[in-house]
């Protein structure tokens, strides 16, 4: 984000810090939005187990297939978190080397994390853990336990594929930009990088895990 | 104006065609959302989000635009952001208000007159969410947008491109609104509840789950800018005790969309996966529960009717003092008052499932929060009432809109607290008595509020005055008018007349038709308002800076502020209300 250049002469608010307010905010609605999904996924199975309905068994979900690729995953993203904090401290040196070859890992490890992401799609799904499975018919845990997971992990997957293209739009800045600009946005990108990052800390226990 | 024709040809032609061509692939589900999701970015590039983009990659200024394209064009300028949503909002009004007035005509008499029970639903689902959305960016988003950034002495807002992307969102989702009746209809109301809206496979109900995403982005995106303009971008001297209540009020209704917005489209988002992807979420049988629906729609919708009234309750209070010449009563308590609104409108939802089957021991805090939120709401009336003890009142027809809002609010507040104690809520709930309800605390409060505010700041808009006299007889007219509607709604409310219904006993025969007749007088003052609106653009008294002789930063400015508002950077030496200090 970039603030317009209609800051009042001497007010004590840089561009950058109204840009990092402005992100700042933006995080804010997204923390909403995935913390809506957690509380209704948790309070869905744990009110499910409390009330007398308790029909509803939720599936151990480190047995369904895919925890391994799962785990990898994880691997990778915080790999990723890392370069990124690189590529930004490169920015800030005024290294542009340092910096485009950890964005570019960062790149590389963020599409990495899709790659992984179809194949254990397509395996829970060769296996019959989909919505509307008959696996998923004849058990009511499974069906709502693989609704909130396709939910989540697609809505997550979308984030990464939107970090991404910020990261392109981030490698792809002209030459003449000068090195402070070129860290600001370095710094952007990686504040929204890690959102999704954590996002995928907090996805990975509650759906590979309990 | 060819760009946004060409935009809008592009947007509606991408989505017939495509629509066409998935139909057979997906089904009528599919094909409407991923035509929807090509056809959305495709208009907003073309109508000047691709320039937009380029400027802000190359490190440039936006570039300003002139003419036509300055109403018609994505315009980055805050000022031309605030007119295109006011007029938006209005045309959207009178939309709504037609679907209203034939929804009327139909209710003049017992039995079926012209409409079939489904269409009905139709146009009464179509009315709600139409003047939601109206309610949500008549004040905070019109104007928020020309007033905000004048009343801290900013040249514009934080994020100019981002404003204009927040306009340019509502075009299309107004676009699907309307197509819905085309596509099958929508039977389940503004809330669209769970499971009738999980259900059933007409594609309308899709367009309208889409057009409220689309809603909701705009009002992050929207919020985003409220705060960062008010927090970063004041002029030298504005500190936090002089901010003007206006500013106040949209920022508190800011702080609202960047909280609950997204939480709202969780549950949409959820209900589009059970309906296309077989999830289910909302499916008792499959594991599912349908009461979470109700509470993250509600966790979003009733802080949302706090985005409406807020920028209201803000417009008054910042009014009243300038009509008084008086310094506002409790300026501090007021801003405070606003803020605690924000803290408790987020732990009052399940008062709207008092009689959902929700766990029972909810019923009591939920019923303890909903009456503290009277405290803060309180506190407004009585800084109104306290500006307005022993001054000497100058009656300008922005005056006459805040005093009718003043007496509306407080029928509208009043009538709250049976419904928000559970045990009278078992009687009122889905009666007409929540119906009159709701529409004196958002039409008799927020509409009245946007009324007064449009004609306090008309002057610094358009540089002329509205016809003082034809505004004071609108106020009148629509005042009795809404009434008369509302007032007897109460009435059959509590004799059990539940709402959604297209029909009813024969004795309630005289009562509906005098509403009706009511009805026709609010269309009339809209009428009025309207001629009003566009004579005195050409014919009104000239207003020069400042014709209210008001104390705040936006009449410093010339009226219509140019390009960049204030010929030199403002600086702030005292508050804002000190009349006669």
């Amino acid at each position: 984000m970039q603030a317009s250049a209609a800051i009042a002469e001497d007010s004590e608010w840089g561009q950058a810090e109204i840009g990092k307010l402005g992100l700042w905010l933006f995080l804010v609605s997204e923390v909403m939005l995935f913390g809506a999904f957690f509380a209704s996924y948790l309070s869905t199975r744990l009110g499910n187990a409390d009330c007398a309905l308790g029909v509803t068994v939720w599936p151990e979900a480190g047995h369904l297939p895919g925890l391994v690729m799962a785990t990898v995953n994880t691997l990778i993203l915080l790999t990723s978190s890392y370069t990124m904090v690189r590529a930004i401290s490169g920015a800030e040196r005024g290294d542009r080397g340092r910096f485009r070859t950890n964005l570019l890992a960062t790149i590389f490890l963020g599409a990495a994390f899709l790659v992984v992401k179809t194949f254990e799609y397509r395996l829970k799904i060769s296996h019959g853990y989909y919505p509307g499975s008959e696996l998923a018919k004849a058990n009511n845990g499974l069906s709502i336990f693989l609704s909130y997971y396709f939910l989540m992990t697609s809505l997550h997957g979308l984030h990464v594929v939107a970090g991404l293209v910020w990261n392109l739009v981030v490698l792809a800045a002209p030459p003449e930009l000068p090195a402070e600009k070129l860290a600001l946005k370095a710094e952007y990108a990686g504040l929204y990088w890690h959102f999704v990052d954590v996002v995928w800390v907090f996805l990975f226990p509650l759906f590979y895990l309990v | 104006m060819t760009k946004l024709i060409k935009a809008l040809a592009a947007g509606i032609g991408s989505f017939a065609v495509l629509y066409k061509l998935l139909l057979g692939g997906l089904g009528e589900q599919g094909a409407s959302v991923v035509a929807y999701l090509a056809a959305l970015p495709a208009f907003l590039l073309l109508v000047g989000g691709w320039d937009a983009l380029r400027s802000y990659a190359a490190g440039h200024e936006p570039e300003e635009l002139h003419g036509a394209a300055r109403y018609f064009g994505y315009n980055v300028d805050h000022k031309a952001v605030g007119v295109q949503y006011i007029a938006a909002a209005l045309l959207v009004f009178v939309v709504s208000g037609t679907w209203a007035l034939v929804m009327r005509l139909e209710l003049s008499h017992h039995g079926i007159q012209f409409l079939t029970p489904e269409l009905y639903t139709t146009m009464m689902t179509l009315h709600g969410i139409g003047m939601v959305v109206v309610a949500l960016i008549a004040t905070a988003g019109g104007i928020g947008n020309f007033i905000v950034p004048l009343q801290v002495g900013a040249r514009d807002m934080a994020f100019p491109r981002l404003n204009a992307l927040s306009f340019w969102l509502l075009p299309p989702a107004v676009l699907l609104l309307l197509a819905t009746p085309l596509m099958g209809g929508l039977d389940f109301g503004w809330t669209a509840y769970a499971s009738l809206s999980t259900q059933g496979s007409t594609p309308g109900k899709q367009l309208f789950l889409l057009a409220f995403v689309t809603v909701g982005f705009s009002s992050i995106f929207s919020g985003v800018n409220f705060v960062a303009t008010t927090l970063a971008m004041r002029a030298k001297g504005l500190t936090w005790g002089r901010i003007p209540v206006f500013t106040w009020s949209i920022l508190a209704t800011a702080i609202i969309q960047l909280l609950g917005t997204s939480v709202v489209a969780a549950s949409l988002i959820m209900v589009l996966f059970d309906r296309m992807l077989h999830t289910t979420f909302f499916d008792p049988n499959l594991g599912g529960t349908v009461l979470l629906y109700q509470h993250l729609f509600w966790f979003y919708s009733h802080p949302a009717v706090y985005i409406m009234i807020l920028p209201a309750f803000g417009a008054i209070l910042e009014i009243l003092p300038v009509f008084c010449r008086k310094p506002l009563f409790g300026y501090r308590l007021s801003a405070g008052a606003f803020i605690a609104i924000v803290v408790l409108s987020f732990v009052v939802w399940a008062h709207h499932m008092f009689t959902s089957g929700m766990w029972a021991v909810l019923k009591l805090p939920f019923m303890v929060n909903t009456e503290l939120i009277s405290i803060p709401t309180g506190v407004v009336f009585l800084a109104a009432l306290g500006t307005l003890w022993r001054s000497k009142i100058r009656m300008d027809a922005p005056m006459v809109w805040a005093l009718a809002m003043i007496l509306n609010f407080l029928i509208g507040g009043l009538t709250g607290i049976p419904l928000a104690d559970a045990p009278t809520d078992l009687h009122m709930h889905d009666t007409w008595f929540v119906v009159a309800h709701f529409h004196f605390t958002i039409m008799g409060g927020a509409v009245f509020g946007f009324f007064a505010a449009f004609t306090y700041w008309y002057p610094k808009i358009t540089g002329r005055k509205l016809n003082e006299a034809l505004s004071k007889t609108q106020a009148f007219l629509m005042f009795t008018g809404f009434n008369g509607t509302f007032i007897p709604m109460f009435w059959l409310g509590t004799l059990g007349m539940r709402r959604h219904v297209v029909d009813f006993p024969e004795w309630m025969d005289p009562v509906q038709l005098f509403i009706s007749c009511a009805a026709v007088l609010i269309a009339s003052s809209a009428a009025l308002f309207l001629y009003n609106v566009l004579s005195s653009l050409k014919k009104g008294e000239e207003a020069g800076r400042n014709p209210w002789e008001a104390l705040t930063l936006e009449w410093t400015a010339p009226s219509p502020p140019p390009h960049g508002n204030f010929e030199r950077a403002p600086v702030v030496t005292a508050g804002p209300y000190e009349f006669g200090v």
